[in-house]
This record gives structure tokens, sequence and C-alpha cells, in this order.
């Protein structure tokens, strides 16, 4: 057996891969796909890896060690490079000293975002160079040539992968180690390449284009874009993914792949298309590829039947080719549909879980339900605005909690609320918001707000950590990425800060509490803030005696089902909790919202 | 590596029921015995009670990470309704096994949406194949010392159903070295519960069949 074959997803490929090519700096902020590139290289101590603020930070963190020349790298799912576009094209134009690799995360199927995407178009957008991977082994090769590139060009270098690269494994020949150049991160002064006052940034756009006409020159011998010969009928370019289920729906037909995307290898193209009958493109999302090599003036068809929307599959891909004459009819995969009438298994809350207290309130302060009673009635305007985020408290919109209105992007919240309240809305309007989102970019909204005399309601859930992506520290937990102690942000100083003189902090899991400090916020004609602290469930794992029903003196009112607590379940109309799920002592709310006082702590310290 | 001929495995089941941990034991052992190997899971925000799926795919030729519907070759449902859920992937000649322990979904106590019962269950699943075992992995997890274990049983009976080109003493070893001293005995305890109670119930269909 070769001991350098390793079962490994493709992000953390894309660490080990990183890792070897003497990455020295690391930074990122959790994103559901990209999240684990930075995890695994947090756990090597002779390199820097930090969570930023948010992915504008991280960007400008990794522009500044690649000024010293060291080599930096910044990871980020695509709405992410959102966030961080403004620096990433200034890095383009500034170009770069030591290698400066921007992993981006598409997640095509919306497994876990708020919209799909395609971020190939950034490439041709910041004029940068494009590698995209189709599996593990190519994320940890194409790291190498990534940082070489970048060198080589000046330029940043855009590292594309999607959830379903990140997320799969396949096997890994790790055949390279370290090899750093541990030379000393030096500075030197050069106001013409940083200093992007537009004396010097008309002369570094043209560089640009100079850069992007060697590139294209490079790219036609890219080792990594490779030709396979089959039959002429049939020609197929593709990338990434889709290059997997176009060679597993055509195991005959001439394949052009590329893992360097941008700029497109033109003459390599033309040449592949003369030598087939048909050219098609088989990519996910954007007609990217195809747009492009049809500006080329080449003929080629392939989102014509090949969906817009959705992950692809080999199914798919299959159908969809036989429907466009590729492929004989007989030859279609005869797939039944998912079995019908299956429950649903939405995600919830977790038993224990500080955001349930606070939306239970929200619900029956906003009267929430009726909202969902009168769903066929007409447009239904709610009597509390609830603007939301991004985060599991987003979880909160689903029923029975039922308790958001809104939610667009990270940070987004606070901005709508006061535009609602600003255009004249007569109801109250309240904003909610994690602690790792508030960090990331509600802030500037706070701010806003303050500035503007803003009439509305803010309400932190503070549970001490990034919960969604799967516990990372930000700067409010006061533990860096590599497990370091650090300085803690504190929330409440900063938003007093900021000039909101009505700041709460109530406990999460006190439920008096929660609904006196809402109340209260309400009816203030200032910009109020409530800091709802409690620590995730998860991450306190503490579970002692399970909180049991008394079926004697529950009335069936089931109001203890509307928390939407995973650990309360009825059979036959009689609530009961299952101890094995409940988080006892930590949480409690049940017990404390209960009208017949039927829920007590069992004997049993589970 | 080695060229073996294209399986088709998919886990079914629903978060914190050690899904992902399955994968990893079938996936290490399989690269262990160089067999190539391709898997892809879909977690479905899985920490929080949602739907886990995960597919490996063992064998030279495969390119792409995710089954196609009618290519699964084992499913392993470690919750009946799961079975359900993933029938797409069925075809003529695959081997179900069914974990008999049910986890009700929270849309269930709601009263939004209700539970097939396992009749209706594995009714469904005839429908598409006969070769569909059920195995009480709760019971043989507790019987091997934990609860918990029930994934394991479950990967046991993924080996007894004889598809799994890797030899069960590879498995073995990837087990011992995944888990403290104590918590290996008892999967390993688990692993030969599950992997025995499959090897028994196709004894017997055999037997059935010769009668």
């Amino acid at each position: 057996m070769e001991n350098n074959l390793q079962l490994l997803s493709g992000n953390e490929a894309l660490a080990l891969g990183a890792y070897h090519a003497g990455v020295q700096l690391a930074a990122a902020y959790p994103g559901t796909p990209s999240t684990e590139i930075l995890e695994n290289l947090s756990r090597f101590k002779d390199i820097y890896a930090e969570w930023s603020t948010n992915e504008k930070v991280a960007m400008e963190v990794a522009m500044g060690a690649a000024y010293t020349g060291a080599r930096a790298m910044v990871s980020m799912k695509h709405v992410g490079l959102n966030v961080a576009s403004d620096p990433f094209m200034a890095a383009s134009i500034t170009g770069i000293v030591g290698g400066l690799v921007v992993v981006c995360a598409d997640d095509p199927q919306i497994h876990s975002s708020q919209n799909e995407q395609d971020n190939r178009h950034y490439a041709r957008l910041a004029k940068v160079p494009m590698l995209e991977p189709g599996d593990s082994q190519d994320a940890y090769d194409l790291m190498g040539y990534a940082f070489d590139i970048s060198e080589n060009f000046d330029t940043p270098v855009l590292l594309r992968t999607t959830t379903r690269i990140s997320h799969s494994k396949s096997v890994v020949d790790v055949n390279r180690t370290r090899a750093v150049k541990n030379q000393q991160p030096t500075f030197h002064y050069n106001v013409q390449k940083y200093v992007m006052l537009p004396v010097n940034a008309l002369p570094r756009h043209a560089l640009v284009e100079e850069r992007m006409v060697k590139l294209a020159d490079y790219v036609e011998t890219f080792p990594m874009n490779q030709i396979t010969r089959g039959s002429h009928d049939l020609g197929i370019v593709t990338s990434g993914v889709a290059y997997n289920y176009a060679r597993e729906v055509f195991p005959d037909a001439s394949f052009l792949r590329l893992a360097m995307t941008w700029p497109l290898p033109e003459k390599m193209i033309k040449e592949f298309a003369d030598g087939v009958k048909r050219l098609i493109v088989i990519e996910e999302l954007d007609p990217f590829l195809q747009d492009n090599i049809k500006a080329m003036g080449i003929k080629v068809s392939g989102k014509e039947f090949i969906p817009l929307v959705g992950e692809l599959n080999t199914r798919i891909v299959g159908e969809r080719s036989a429907g466009a004459g590729l492929l004989p009819e007989s030859e279609k995969v005869e797939a039944m549909s998912p079995a019908p009438g299956l429950p649903r298994r939405p995600p919830l809350l977790c038993p224990g879980c500080p955001h349930t207290g606070i939306y239970f309130v929200l619900n029956s302060i906003g009267q929430r339900s009726r909202l969902l009673e009168k769903k066929d009635d007409g447009p239904q305007e709610p009597k509390l605005i609830i603007t939301g985020d991004i985060g599991c408290y987003t979880l909160g919109a689903l029923p029975p909690l039922n308790v958001l209105d809104t939610t667009a992007c990270m940070g987004a919240g606070i901005g709508q609320a006061l535009g609602m309240e600003k255009a004249g809305v007569k109801n109250r309007v309240v904003a909610v918001i994690g602690d790792s989102t508030f960090m990331h970019s509600g802030i500037t909204g706070l701010v806003d707000a303050v500035y503007n005399d803003g009439h509305i309601t803010i309400l932190i859930l503070d549970n001490r950590t990034t919960a969604m992506t799967g516990h990372q520290d930000h700067p409010g937990t006061g533990v860096s990425a590599q497990g370091q102690d650090t300085y803690a942000v504190d929330i409440e100083a900063l938003v007093r800060g900021i000039g909101v003189r009505d700041v709460k902090v109530v406990n999460a899991f006190n439920l008096k509490e929660v609904r006196a400090g809402v109340r209260d916020s309400l009816d203030r004609p200032e910009v109020s803030v409530v800091i709802v602290r409690g620590n995730c469930a998860m991450l306190v794992r503490k579970r002692a005696h399970p909180r049991v029903i008394d079926a004697g003196k529950c009335d069936q009112c089931g109001i203890c089902l509307r928390l939407g607590c995973p650990a309360i379940q009825s059979e036959d109309g009689q609530p009961f909790i299952e101890a094995t799920l409940c988080a006892g002592d930590i949480c409690t709310i049940c017990e404390q919202l209960c009208p017949q006082k039927a829920i007590s702590k069992s004997e049993d310290v589970a | 590596m080695a060229a073996t001929k294209e399986l088709n495995i998919i886990i079914g089941g629903v978060g914190g029921q050690g899904v992902v941990l399955m994968s990893e034991l079938l996936g290490n052992a399989a690269v262990r015995s160089g067999i190539q190997v391709r898997g892809s899971e879909v977690l479905g925000m899985a920490q929080r009670g949602g739907s886990v799926f995960s597919n490996i795919r063992l064998g030279h030729g495969v390119a792409s990470a995710l089954t196609p519907e009618g290519r699964c070759d084992v499913l392993i449902a470690v919750e009946p309704s799961e079975a359900l859920r993933n029938i797409q992937y069925l075809g003529k000649s695959s081997v179900v096994v069914v974990n008999t322990r049910t986890v009700l979904p929270f849309t269930v106590f709601l009263g939004k949406s209700g539970y097939p019962t396992l009749k209706q269950i594995l009714a469904g699943l005839k429908k598409v194949t006969d070769r569909v075992i059920t195995v009480d992995a709760a019971g043989l997890a507790e019987k091997a010392g934990s609860l918990q274990s029930m994934n394991v049983v479950m990967l046991g009976a993924l080996y007894g159903t004889g598809l799994v080109p890797v030899d069960t003493d590879t498995a073995r070893e990837v087990i011992r070295g995944r888990f403290p001293a104590r918590a290996a005995d008892t999967n390993l305890k688990a692993f030969e519960l599950g992997y025995k109670e499959v090897l028994k119930a196709l004894q017997k269909t055999a037997a059935g069949r010769d009668s």
C-alpha cells in the first residue's frame, strides 16, 4: 500500500495543498461550504491562521501579507466574495509580491446559502486567473499551481470550488511536502504599485491588461487543461464537477477538460472544436464557458438543454442530453421519483437553544401564529415587523416559531428595519441579528440607525459563537482560530460607544426577563438594543436533569409544543419530553412557560 | 489502485445517528485495501435533526461522487423512513438493509405530516427490490454495550451483505484505530452483531429458495 494515498474532502485537500505550497498566512470568515479550509489550516502551528471579522477584512489581511512577500490565502463562500469584492478588485490592480490565492466556494443547489450566484464571473470582472478543481486530487494539485501563477504574473488567483467538490471525498496522492522559503517578509516602498491614486491607478490598469495577454499565452500550455480524444462526433468542453457527470454520461466522447478557466485557452479550444462534428459545453449554473467560447466565433451549444438552476448530476445531464438528441432515448436512466408523502425533516433549533425563548416571546408579542392561520386570506400585515439575518436563528422563520419577515444577506436586517421605519410603516420594527453576524456587518447598520435617529429595536442574539457553520470563534469570544486566548470585543461596550442609550443585557434562558426587556424596548422612541445572551447548547453540552411532563397536571394545551423544541414530542395529543434530547438545567424554558406547572425536573441526572 | 467493479453504497439516516462516521470508516477501509473511493454527503443541517444522506462509490471507473438514480447496489437505512426517501436510487437487484428503530420528525408532532408504518415502508421498498433485510440495530447496539454504536451495527450489517470488496479484518482494524480502547471494544462487538445478523438473514433466504 502506498502511504501517500489519503481519503480527503475537497476542503481538506485545498488546505493541505496550500500548506505544502508554503502558505504562511490564511484568513477567512466561516461560511458553508468553505469553512473547513481554514479549520484545517489552523491546525498547522507553523503558519498564521485567523478568523477575520468578515471576508473583506480577511481579504485585506491576506493582501497585506502578500505585499510583504509572504504566501497568503483567503477563503470564503461565494457570497463572501461579494463582501470582499472591493479589496479583491484592488488586489487585482496593485498586484502582489508573495502569492495571493483567493478561494471561493460556490453553492449550486443552495444547500446552505441565500442564492446560487456563479462566481466565475468575478475572474473576468477582476481580470485575474481562475482555477477550478473537479475533485480532491485536483484541489490539492491546483493549489500548488495557484501560488506559482500568482507570483509569476503579479496577480491574485481565484480558486473556485463548489459544495460538491468541497464536501466530497476522494483519494489524493499527497505527493508534495512543505517547502518553505522562510524568507523574512519585507515591505518595499513602491508608491506606484501600492497607492491607487488616479495617477498611479491608470498605468496599473494598463499593466493588468498586459498581464491578461501574458496569461492568455500561458493558459495554452497549462498542464491540467487536458484533451481526451474519443469519438469525433461529439466534443465536450467542461470544468469542475460537471466533468465527472459528463464523463459518466458520455464515456466515448472527446473531452476538453479545463482546470484553468480564466483566461480561456482560445487556440486549444479552436483546435478541439475543429476536430469534432458537434461541440457542446456542460457546466453548472451560468453559461460562462459557453458565452466566452461563442465570443471566439465558435459554434457551440449547452445551456439550451443543460439547466441554469441547481446542481447537475449524472441523471440530469443524461436526460437533458437525450432530450437534445445527443443520446438515444433508450439510454435514459429510468428513475423513480422519491416516495411521496414522507414526513419532512425541516431543520430545527436544538434542544436547549438560547434562541427558543426570545423567539417564543416574539411569536406571542407579535401574534405571529395568526399570520399562519390566515394564510389564504390575502396579504397579511404583521403586528410587529421582524427583519432577520443569517445564522441558526434564521430557522426561526419556519413554523412553529414563524418570527422572521426578511432574510437577505449578512447584516442586512438592521438597515432594512431602519428603512421600513423611515418609509413610514405604522408598526414597530425589530431587527434580529446574531453575535457573529453583528461583528461581521451589523455594526455599520447600527451606526447608521443611531446617526439617523431611528426608532427601531435591535435584538442581538449572543450565543457566544458562530454556531451555524459549526462553532467557530469570532471577535467576541476571546479565543483565536488557532485556539489561543485573546482579547474579546465587548458587544455591550461597543453598542454604547456607538451612542445607543438604551442597552439591555438579558438572560436568554429567563423567559420573564426576556419578555420584559423586549416589551420595554418596543415602547421607546429611540434606537434600543437588547443583547439576549445565552451559550449555544451545542457548545455547553451539559445535560442534567431532563424535564418531565406530569400527565396528571397537563391539560394538553399544547403551548410547550409551540416552542419547536425537538425534545418536546407528543403521542395521541399528550406531550412528553424525550429525556435523551432534553438539555435540562441549562434551559428550563418549557418549565417556565407551562401554565399548569406540569413540567418539572426529573430526579434522573441524564 | 486495484481495478474494482463499481459498487455504489448509500447510507441514509437522521442527524446524530453517526452516518458520517460510518462512511468515514467504510471509506478509509476501502482506501487501505487499495480501492478507488469517491464519496459525497448531503448533511441537510444534520446537527439539527435533518435527513442525512451519504454515498460511497467504489471502483475504478467511477467519476462522479454522486450515485446516479437507479444505480445503488446497497442502501443502508439507519432510520426506516429514510430508506423510502432514497428509493429513487434503487434498482431491481439492490440490497436494502433497514434498521427498524424509528426517529419521528417534529412535523409529525405538530400534526403536519404522518409517519408510515414499518410495514408500509417495507412494502414500498419491495415494489422495487425483493432483497430487503431488517435489523433491530438498536437492540443489537444495546447488546454490544451502547445504544450509540447503532451506526457500527449497521456498518457490520453492510459488510454482512458480502458485497463490499474489503476484507472484514481491514474493517475491524479501521474501527479499532478510530476509537479509544473501551469504545473500540464496544464498536467491534457492535460490528460483529450487525455482520452476523445479516449473514444469518441471507442464509435463511438462500435456504428458503433452495427448498
